[in-house]
Order: C-alpha cells, then sequence, then structure tokens
C-alpha cells in the first residue's frame, strides 16, 4: 500500500526541483523542461487524489493537464527555434561578411 | 435552457474562429477576409451577449457544475467582445502578414470568456491556458529579434507561472475532495495546512498574470517586444480574464475564511499602485510606459478583491470598463505614429499638438482618464474603487489609492507635455498613417471614456447587476 | 520474503548488471584511438558534407504535428472505455471534438505543414 502521503511528498520534491530550475537555469530549453516538470509534479497530485477518492475528476484534470502540454511544447519549441533560428542566421551572415 | 442558447456568445466565437480558419484557407495570402470575418464574429458576439442579458436568465450551472453563466459572466463577455474587436481592428494593417491573427485573438478571448464563466478547477485551468497559449505566439510574432525574445520571455515565464497555479489547484483538491469552487469552504476545517499551500500557490499563479508586483517583472519586455496591437490586447484583456477570475474564485470558493487572502491581496495591491506608477515616471518609451501604468492599474483592480465586499466586486468591474477604453484608445495614437514599425518613445509624440491636433486631444482624454482626472470614466472608476476601500473600513488602501493615483498623474502628464512641446526632432511623425479601422475604435474609445464620465449609470446598473453573483454561493 | 516479486528484482538486477559491465568492460579493455573519423557524423558511409550542429526546422515540424494529433487522440481512449455508459450524449460529444481535429489537420495540411520541401 502506497501511502498518498509520500506521493504527494514526491510530487512536492519534483515541483521544487522544477522551480528551483527554472529560477536558476539561463538555458530556454532546459527552463521549459524544468517547467513541464512542475506541470507533472501537478498532475501525479491530482492523480494520487483521484485514487484516494475514488473520484474520476482528477483524472480527467491530469488527461488535460497532458493534452494542454502538448500543445504548449508544441508552440514552445516553435518560439525557441525561431528565435535561435534568427541568431544563428545573423551569426552566419557576420562570418560570412567577415570572410568576403 | 440548453447549453447551446445560454452559451451562445462562446458558441458564436468558436464558430467565427473555424470559419476565419475557413476563410484563410480559401483566400489568398495577406487577405483581408479573416479579420472581416473576425470583426463581424466579434460584433455577432456582441450582439449575442445583449440579447442573453436582455433576457434575465437565472443563473445557471453547466457541464457538471463547471461553468456557471449569468449576468457577471456575460458582463465579462462583452468586455472581452470589446477588447478582441479593437484589437482585430487595431492589427488591421500592421498585422496583415500574419494571417492567423485574427484567429489567434478570438481564441484567446475564448479563453478570457472561458474565465469569466469558470466555477471549477478543470475550467480555471483550461481558460487560463485557452487564454495564455495564442498570447504566446502572438507576443513572439514580431518581425525583428526583440519579438522573438518577447515571446520567448512570456512563454517560460507564463508556463512557470501555470505550473505554480496548477500545483496549488492539485493541492485545493487533495485538500477539499472537490473540483467545485463551491465546495472548497465547507468542506473541510479551514486550518488545513495543504488548503493553505494551495490556495497560495494558486494565488501567485493568478497574480503572475494579472501582474502583481513581485511578480510583475515580465511585463515591460514583453509589451516592448509585442507588436503594438497585440499590447493592447494583453493590457485588456488579460487583466480582464485574471481580475474575473481571481474574484470569482475567492469569492465563491473561500469567502468563509477572507482573513486567510484579505490582508494578504491589501498589501499587494498598495505595493503594486506605490512600484508601478513610480517605476512609470521614469520610463520614455511609450508601450514600457503603458506596462508599469497597467501594473499600476492591476493594483487598483486588486483593491476590489482585497476588501472583500460586494461594492468592492462591483467597483471592481466597473473599473475594467474605463481602463480597457483608455488603453485601446491610447494604443490606436500609437498605431498611428508607429506604423507597425518602430517603438513609440515619448520623443516621438514631439509636435504632435501642433500638426495633428485632433489626435493630441483624443491622446489627452485617455490619458487624463488613466489618471483619473473628473468628466471621464477613469474618475468615476477611482472613486468607487475608493468608495469600496473606506466601506470595508481599509484608510491604508483608500490613501495607497490618492497616492498611486498621483503618481500617475506624473507619469501620464510627460507624455502630454512633450506633445506641445516644438518640434526639435525631425523624424517624429515621420511614419504617420491613419486608416478607418483605427479611426473607429477612437471613436469608440473617445465616446466611451467621456460616456461614462458624464453619464456612468446604465453602466453602473448593468455592473450591480453583474456583482449579484456575489450572494449566490 | 520470498515474493513472486523477487524473482523480478532479481532480475532487473542482473540486466542492469550485464547491460552497464558490458559496455564498461568494453571501454576498458578496448584500444583508445579518438579523434579523427570517429568524431564524423554518420551518414550511412558517406561523408557529411552539411555544416554540422544546424539542422532543418523540417524534422521539428514533423515531430511537432506528431506530438499535437497524438495526444488529440489520446483524449479517445477514457472516452472508448466509458462509450457503453454515455451511449449518444457521449458519441455526439467525442464527434464534435473529432470534427475540430479533423479541421486543424485540413488547416494544416492546406498551409502545406506536411510538405517537406
Amino acid at each position: 500500500m502506497i501511502y498518498i502521503n509520500w506521493v504527494v511528498a514526491l510530487a512536492a520534491i519534483l515541483f521544487t526541483v522544477g522551480a528551483i530550475g527554472v529560477m536558476f537555469r539561463r538555458n530556454p530549453l532546459i527552463m521549459f523542461m524544468a517547467s513541464e516538470m512542475m506541470w507533472n509534479a501537478a498532475a501525479l497530485v491530482f492523480i494520487a487524489y483521484a485514487r484516494e477518492f475514488h473520484d474520476m475528476n482528477g483524472q480527467v484534470m491530469a488527461f488535460l493537464i497532458m493534452g494542454t502540454a502538448a500543445a504548449e511544447v508544441g508552440i514552445g519549441l516553435a518560439i525557441i527555434v525561431s528565435v535561435y533560428h534568427k541568431r544563428h542566421r545573423l551569426d552566419i551572415d557576420e562570418i560570412s561578411r567577415m570572410k568576403g | 435552457m440548453s447549453a447551446t442558447s445560454t452559451m451562445l456568445p462562446e458558441y458564436v466565437i468558436l464558430g467565427t474562429l473555424l470559419i476565419a480558419m475557413l476563410g484563410i484557407m480559401v483566400s489568398r495570402a495577406h487577405s483581408t477576409l479573416p479579420s472581416w470575418i473576425g470583426l463581424l464574429g466579434t460584433i455577432g458576439g456582441l450582439w449575442a451577449t445583449a440579447d442573453l442579458w436582455s433576457r434575465h436568465l437565472k443563473p445557471v450551472l453547466l457541464f457538471n457544475q463547471s461553468l456557471s453563466v449569468d449576468n457577471y459572466s456575460l458582463f465579462v463577455d462583452f468586455l472581452v467582445m470589446i477588447a478582441a474587436g479593437s484589437t482585430i481592428l487595431l492589427g488591421w494593417q500592421g498585422e496583415r502578414e500574419h494571417d492567423e491573427f485574427p484567429v489567434l485573438v478570438l481564441l484567446s478571448a475564448l479563453g478570457m470568456m472561458t474565465l469569466g464563466m469558470s466555477a471549477n478547477l478543470i475550467t480555471l485551468f483550461l481558460g487560463v491556458e485557452i487564454l495564455s497559449l495564442p498570447l504566446y505566439i502572438l507576443a513572439a510574432s514580431h518581425r525583428d529579434p526583440l519579438g522573438g525574445e518577447a515571446g520567448l520571455k512570456y512563454f517560460l515565464l507564463g508556463a512557470f507561472s501555470s505550473g505554480i497555479l496548477l500545483f496549488g489547484l492539485a493541492l485545493i483538491y487533495g485538500a477539499t475532495g472537490s473540483m467545485t469552487f463551491t465546495d472548497f469552504a465547507t468542506a473541510v476545517s479551514s486550518n488545513s495546512p495543504i488548503l493553505a499551500a494551495g490556495l497560495m500557490l494558486a494565488l501567485v499563479g493568478i497574480l503572475f498574470k494579472l501582474a502583481i508586483v513581485p511578480f510583475h517583472m515580465w511585463v515591460p519586455d514583453v509589451y516592448e517586444g509585442s507588436p503594438d496591437a497585440v499590447t493592447s490586447f494583453m493590457a485588456f484583456g488579460t487583466k480582464v480574464g485574471a481580475a474575473v477570475i481571481l474574484l470569482r474564485f475567492l469569492a465563491y470558493g473561500f469567502y468563509l475564511s477572507p482573513d486567510a487572502w484579505g490582508p494578504l491581496l491589501g498589501y499587494l495591491a498598495l505595493l503594486t499602485m506605490i512600484v508601478g506608477n513610480l517605476v512609470a515616471l521614469t520610463q520614455t518609451n511609450l508601450k514600457r510606459l503603458f506596462g508599469y501604468s497597467g501594473i499600476g492599474h492591476a493594483g487598483f483592480l486588486l483593491i476590489g478583491v482585497a476588501v472583500h465586499s460586494v461594492v468592492g466586486a462591483r467597483a471592481m468591474l466597473f473599473y475594467l470598463l474605463p481602463y480597457g477604453l483608455a488603453v485601446i484608445g491610447a494604443f490606436a495614437i500609437i498605431t498611428m505614429i508607429s506604423n507597425g514599425e518602430k517603438n513609440v518613445t515619448i520623443h516621438d509624440l514631439e509636435g504632435l499638438a501642433h500638426k495633428k491636433p485632433w489626435a493630441a486631444a483624443l491622446f489627452i482624454v485617455f490619458m487624463l482618464s488613466f489618471a483619473g482626472i473628473p468628466l471621464t470614466g477613469g474618475f468615476i472608476g477611482k472613486f468607487y474603487l475608493l468608495q469600496a476601500a473606506l466601506f470595508a473600513h481599509q484608510p491604508g488602501l483608500a490613501v495607497g489609492l490618492v497616492v498611486g493615483t498621483f503618481l500617475g498623474l506624473g507619469a501620464y502628464l510627460r507624455p502630454l507635455q512633450a506633445m506641445f512641446r516644438h518640434e526639435s526632432n525631425e523624424q517624429a511623425l515621420a511614419g504617420w498613417n491613419v486608416n478607418w479601422a483605427q479611426i473607429v475604435v477612437l471613436v469608440v474609445a473617445v465616446v466611451g471614456t467621456i460616456g461614462l464620465g458624464v453619464y456612468p449609470t446604465p453602466v453602473v446598473h448593468m455592473v450591480n447587476q453583474s456583482a449579484n453573483f456575489f450572494w449566490l454561493h | 520474503m520470498f515474493t513472486n516479486y523477487t524473482a523480478l528484482l532479481i532480475y532487473f538486477i542482473v540486466a542492469f548488471l550485464s547491460a552497464f559491465g558490458m559496455s564498461f568492460i568494453s571501454n576498458l579493455l578496448g584500444p583508445q584511438a579518438p579523434g579523427g573519423l570517429k568524431k564524423a557524423t554518420y551518414e550511412s558511409g558517406i561523408a557529411p558534407e552539411a555544416p554540422v550542429g544546424y539542422f532543418s526546422v523540417r524534422f521539428y515540424r514533423v515531430a511537432m504535428f506528431f506530438m499535437i494529433f497524438d495526444v488529440a487522440v489520446m483524449a479517445l481512449y477514457p472516452w472508448a472505455i466509458s462509450l457503453t455508459d454515455l451511449r449518444q450524449a457521449g458519441f455526439e460529444k467525442a464527434v464534435f471534438f473529432l470534427v475540430i481535429v479533423a479541421f486543424a489537420f485540413a488547416y494544416v495540411w492546406n498551409r502545406g505543414g506536411f510538405q517537406w520541401d
């Protein structure tokens, strides 16, 4: 038997690790990964309590969190890729200008 | 009443955005068809809202108590329609190269409407996300590299704050065993530590979206890097969405323990009013100035929540309208000056009073409404907030409101002073460009601002009806 | 003490040790010759020519569309399990959902999202 408090404690640890990751890392991809970790910690709490209460709402919420997180990943990676793309192009332009 | 007829405004917007996508598919690139569809859709949504309002329906709970359609949600629909319609109009010329612009604006507006109706945790979360996700794209849509970075910053902090909000919601669910707001107060004894932690985390998440002072640092950069029309949408629409969900969440879920959150929000409101308006004094970039002054206005709005009374709810709801009208009016002038190219600074305003006196006169009206000068809507809004603070025996909040107003007045006078300076700057107003869409926004904004200042009775009546939700725990 | 799961635990330990042991021992005993061709990108035996470290947005796009539509389908699993209880109302809502997903698919298709070039 897994006690609910252990699961919530695990989720709290995951959440804290994610929050610290967002605050102290400076790479956008890592920061984004860390914030996804916070989302998943919340989903874990919802599922754990849904099992405890025999209530479907928590599981519905977990599904919605997964779906929304996927949409968020799609948009976020698009923004990160486009920002890097612009910068990368700029770097290449500088290099070619220096050669020519 | 079926769900389809009580949620008609939302269905109209959903249908409009699907039709607008269809319009993008059939028309050639950069056509005005999607914008026209979006504009007609917002007008249709306004009509549907007015129709529902005029029928005096009883409040209904839909979808297993997850959405509550009442006068409150209809008033929010009304505000959101103004925000979305004006944004589509302001982006008519400048956002032409982005075909999806009206679709994303309408999608974000749908999220705001969901927040207005939300009565449980699932719709709260979904509303916040539907509001935010299109705005991340819109914030990143500017051509220059600054735009991408604004979008990136907004996105990272938005995902972070959504994570905090979500964990808070999860803990609330764990402590109370229910998703519905109205069950929270009665579910367990209110001194459960998990419930307190959940409430604090959820509040932090919502206050991030509302840009209250310790959580405001993303605002100026994001406002500066986003396209002008998108910035006006963020300044108006996002504040509407975040403020109304905060009010409903606390008034439905935690009305039995106002001592747990009321003083906290009061101190934050005080801090936000002072800091936001104080920092606004030093800004030269107009969009950053409106960013900081928007933070200050969020502090004013928070008074209405913090006092936890029906008077406060009314004052907050009323204040959203003059604030939003002044925002869309001021941004209409900014889009005329910037022409979608550059960031407008105070120096770009020099000589406006001589070259374009009518635009300068309108700009003065909006600035005075922001500052809360009599005969503008902002004054009435600030008056009701002051009244709410005094009725709740919170003289500190009232003093903070007055001090914040005076600081804000200083911040708004600097652009006005620049307008009357003779043009030392030859480049000022070089890109001046006016189209009919901006004129429509200006007319609506100025009529609304002056109208609210001179004859606010109909809107006050509407707001009083909307705030009746406060008693329906 | 010796329950049904102990065998599984032993299996996991043995699998872990053998997998890591093999890679570790080969690293320890094998000849070391770093550098040169070993650092080059492997492209089916052909000498790589494109600048390394910069790859096309197309790959990302395919991955993103896969993920979005994959997760959209995820919502159908709970619906499929409870379809017998939900009856017609549930069926209508799923159709509504699928129409919107199909609409998004058509939109992406129309806008050229699925073209490789």
